[in-house]
């Protein structure tokens, strides 16, 4: 009996250090997952859309209750897609201006930080915004999502692209 | 042939010898600064060694002195390794008070998820004195190793996902301090149920504490290369990405 509690810790503590291990090499190489290459196409248009509270009312009067619960899941599974795709941009603009912070330029390195705080912003916005979605799935005629999380992303990607600009300045 | 009493007393002594380094280190590069807490938690342990080590060698002082001199000195150990988690947290965006607080505010939320686990964890590890409703200092020292753990784990994965690149002195206190909390509860829990000798445990405890001092020599005389990658093109890179979004939205 005495062994199973040694074991269980061992366990725990290995699977600890191999964490440890793992998250360490991830972090010497996370530099490196920023490129534009790796951002993905987001239709704002279609994510109000699919947000927008007008169109849910629309959905809902025209519909039966029935085909509104399924339509709206249909809907919100699209919306949390579109937010996936946010964050991963996020994380992608958090990496970039953290490569503008350390302009020696204090005004682009200002201007890259305020990219790094708004981007890590959106990040924690969207986990919020799909773990309520989730929540909406269930309750479809209950919640509804929201749309801010386009207006921050476009915040972000209207102060990244205005960069340049003030470079060439 | 080196003898048990001289590895362990070289054990004991040369991790804080070590320490004082690391310190040195941190105080020329100024990482003081950004890291006051670590820095406070090396210079109480080295004064808490002095005190501990001065103790031993005076014959007139109690045993039971000693101890409790050696407990409060534990218990400022933890509490400055839980503050130690929270400026590794904060330290990515120690700069954004929103940011900071919101981090604060979500470590606090782990801390007590990870605190019940911890304790029904370790409350079913040792059931036998849990059911005579004893709650032995031990077993509570193990639940908080396994907390920091639970934390440490959460800092790796806070900055994974916001996709934070960790400062590498950041990396080195955390493993340092990781590799200490995960062996400590295993080692205590070999010691407590016999199955290894209690000089031996005591040994690889010591031996623990001093790789992971080495760690942070390590990492505290590593230069931050952050700065290296401040050049033309990271500012040509987010003006090709404004282009990029500027078409994508």
């Amino acid at each position: 009996m005495t062994v199973i509690p040694i074991v269980a810790l061992a366990i725990l503590a290995i699977i600890f250090l191999l964490f440890l291990s793992y998250q360490t090499w991830w972090q010497s190489g996370a530099e490196g997952e920023g490129g534009i290459d790796n951002l993905l196409p987001v239709d704002l248009d279609a994510f109000r859309n699919l947000t927008d509270p007008e169109e849910a009312h629309f959905l809902r009067l025209n519909l039966s209750p029935e085909e509104f619960r399924r339509i709206q899941r249909i809907r919100l599974r699209a919306t949390a897609m579109y937010i996936s795709v946010i964050s991963k941009n996020a994380g992608r603009l958090v990496v970039i201006g953290r490569s503008v912070s350390s302009h020696p330029d204090a005004e682009i390195a200002a201007a890259g930080l305020d990219i790094v705080h708004r981007a890590v912003q959106l990040k924690l916005w969207c986990s919020l915004s799909l773990l309520k979605l989730n929540a909406t799935t269930v309750w479809p005629t209950l919640l509804s999502p929201s749309s801010r999380i386009a207006d921050r992303y476009l915040d972000i990607t209207s102060l990244t692209a205005s960069l340049p600009t003030r470079v060439a300045a | 042939m080196i003898s048990l009493h001289f590895i362990s007393i070289y054990l004991w002594v040369a991790p804080h010898v070590l320490l004082a380094l690391v310190a040195a280190f941190m105080f020329r590069s100024h990482r003081y600064r950004d890291f006051p807490v670590f820095f406070g938690y090396l210079l109480f342990e080295i004064l808490q060694f002095c005190v501990l080590f001065s103790l031993g060698r005076l014959v007139n002082v109690s045993v039971s002195t000693y101890q409790q001199i050696d407990m409060f000195g534990r218990a400022g150990s933890i509490v400055f390794r839980f503050a130690i988690v929270q400026e590794l947290l904060e330290a990515s965006v120690a700069r954004s008070p929103s940011l900071r607080k919101t981090a604060a505010w979500m470590l606090k939320c782990a801390a007590v998820f990870l605190a019940l686990l911890a304790s029904v964890f370790i409350g079913s590890v040792y059931s036998w004195n849990v059911r005579r409703m004893i709650f032995p200092a031990y077993a509570v020292n193990h639940a908080l190793n396994l907390v920091q753990c639970g934390l440490l784990a959460f800092v790796f994965l806070w900055h994974r996902f916001l996709r934070l690149k960790m400062r590498s002195f950041v990396i080195g206190i955390a493993l340092g301090m990781g590799l200490v909390a995960s062996l400590d509860p295993v080692l205590a829990a070999l010691d407590n149920f016999r199955a290894m000798d209690s000089l031996l445990v005591n040994l690889l405890q010591l031996g623990a504490y001093h790789v992971s001092v080495l760690i942070w020599l390590y990492y505290a005389t590593v230069k931050q290369e952050a700065t290296s990658y401040a050049d033309v093109t990271s500012v040509r890179h987010a003006h090709e990405s404004a282009v990029e979004l500027g078409r994508l939205i």
